[in-house]
């Protein structure tokens, strides 16, 4: 430590850690400025003694006791306010034992979470299936527009005379109608070629067609009438 | 809590009981009162208290109520305090006891006095710590548990106590 840095230590800033300074609280930079400002000042010396003074002070301060009464009232008002136990103090005490108490609550708290993760799975599981359910759903759902597609192309290409464009139009609208879009074009294909066409015929005849060269066979408009 | 449990326990802490309340409110009487009033609490909720903290729970109780008192005491003229004995009066007779130790030799009566005077003078929050501290020789963590408050914050409010009480005793040995 430097000469300065002893110099440094003023009569405020020793005198606001004297206190510090007898119960050795200090870092030893402090202490030892603290004790080379407390050689050279004497009203610092001054007030170390009178905090020296106080300690001896505080540690003789009078201890008086509590007068007897005080215990026998306090006996009294026991004896008068008696540990009655009912029958839900009596349950309650079962668990008033710190460790079975802790192992309760434990056991308990793992069962809580045991049971989310059992539902969340079983919610998990529901979820799966429905998305499966739907995938299945728009899969045929595909299918079938596309068997409907087929059919008025099937349909355009061998009766040309006959403008049934509407029969395509119509299925390929909305999923919500295409069932009764297939029966009304089937009906007008019954209509025009005479045949009792269904839905059943048309899926089988359309089925596995991965391109157009693959032509589903329709009776032709001339043979029908032989 | 059995009865007799709580008995041994009224029997082992009154005395500090009693002496935090004694120190706080300067008179014996209402001391006695707020001892009592401690343990009747104790026994109300005897089914929270437990046997290793309750002087802890009787201690901080004893200082609310005492707290409390002493509010009340700002808004009305207190009668009570020429009931019994006082604190000035416990203090005097004690500086001029009949065997005094070799420590209290070397420190003059008058000085004694006006130390005794300091700490009646001192805020009721820092003598109720200095009690704790110096009387009942309680650690700093003892006090923090009482108080809620964390050991640092305890340990600089007794320093600030003592500087407290040395400035007073200043300011009575300049007068």
């Amino acid at each position: 430590m430097t000469q300065n840095a002893l110099h440094e230590m003023t009569c405020i800033g020793c005198q606001s850690q004297i206190e510090e300074y007898i119960a050795g609280d200090l870092d030893e930079v402090t202490e030892t400025s603290i004790e080379f400002h407390l050689t050279n000042c004497e009203k610092c010396q001054h007030q170390l003694h009178l905090v020296k003074t106080i300690d001896k002070v505080l540690v003789d301060l009078p201890k008086p006791t509590t007068p007897p009464d005080v215990l026998q009232k306090v006996a009294a008002y026991v004896q008068e306010n008696p540990d009655k136990k009912n029958w839900i103090d009596r349950f309650a005490s079962i668990f008033t034992w710190e460790i079975p108490r802790l192992l309760i609550l434990r056991v308990s708290a793992i069962v809580c979470l045991m049971a989310m993760m059992i539902f969340g799975l079983h919610q998990y599981q529901k979820h799966v299936a429905v998305e499966q359910a739907k995938s299945d759903f728009n899969y045929a759902m595909s299918q079938m527009r596309y068997a409907v597609q087929k059919t008025g192309l099937a349909v355009n290409e061998r009766i040309d005379s006959i403008k049934i464009d509407e029969v395509q139009h119509r299925a390929i609208q909305s999923t919500s109608t295409i069932s009764s879009a297939i029966n009304m074009s089937l009906g007008i294909l019954n209509r025009l070629t005479g045949d009792d066409l269904n839905s059943d015929t048309i899926m089988t005849n359309t089925k596995g067609f991965s391109n157009y060269s693959e032509k589903p066979k329709l009776p032709i408009q001339g043979e029908n009438k032989q | 809590m059995t009865e007799d449990v709580f008995l041994d326990l009224v029997r082992k802490h009154q005395d500090k009981v009693y002496r935090l309340a004694f120190y706080l409110l300067k008179n014996s009487e209402d001391a006695k009162d707020v001892t009592q009033e401690t343990f009747f609490r104790a026994w109300q909720h005897r089914k929270k208290i437990r046997q290793e903290t309750a002087h802890s729970w009787f201690l901080k109780v004893a200082q609310n109520l005492c707290f409390n008192q002493l509010k009340k005491r700002k808004f009305q003229v207190h009668l009570s305090e020429e009931d019994g004995e006082t604190f000035e009066n416990l203090l005097h007779t004690h500086s001029y006891k009949s065997n005094p130790s070799p420590d209290e030799i070397a420190i003059k009566q008058e000085v004694k006095q006006l130390v005794h005077q300091a700490i009646d003078e001192l805020p009721p929050n820092m003598r109720s710590i200095i009690v704790m501290r110096e009387l009942e020789e309680m650690s700093y963590k003892e006090i923090a548990e009482i108080l809620n408050q964390p050991v640092n914050s305890v340990k600089s409010t007794v320093f600030r106590a003592r500087k407290k009480l040395r400035e007073i005793l200043n300011r009575l040995m300049e007068t």
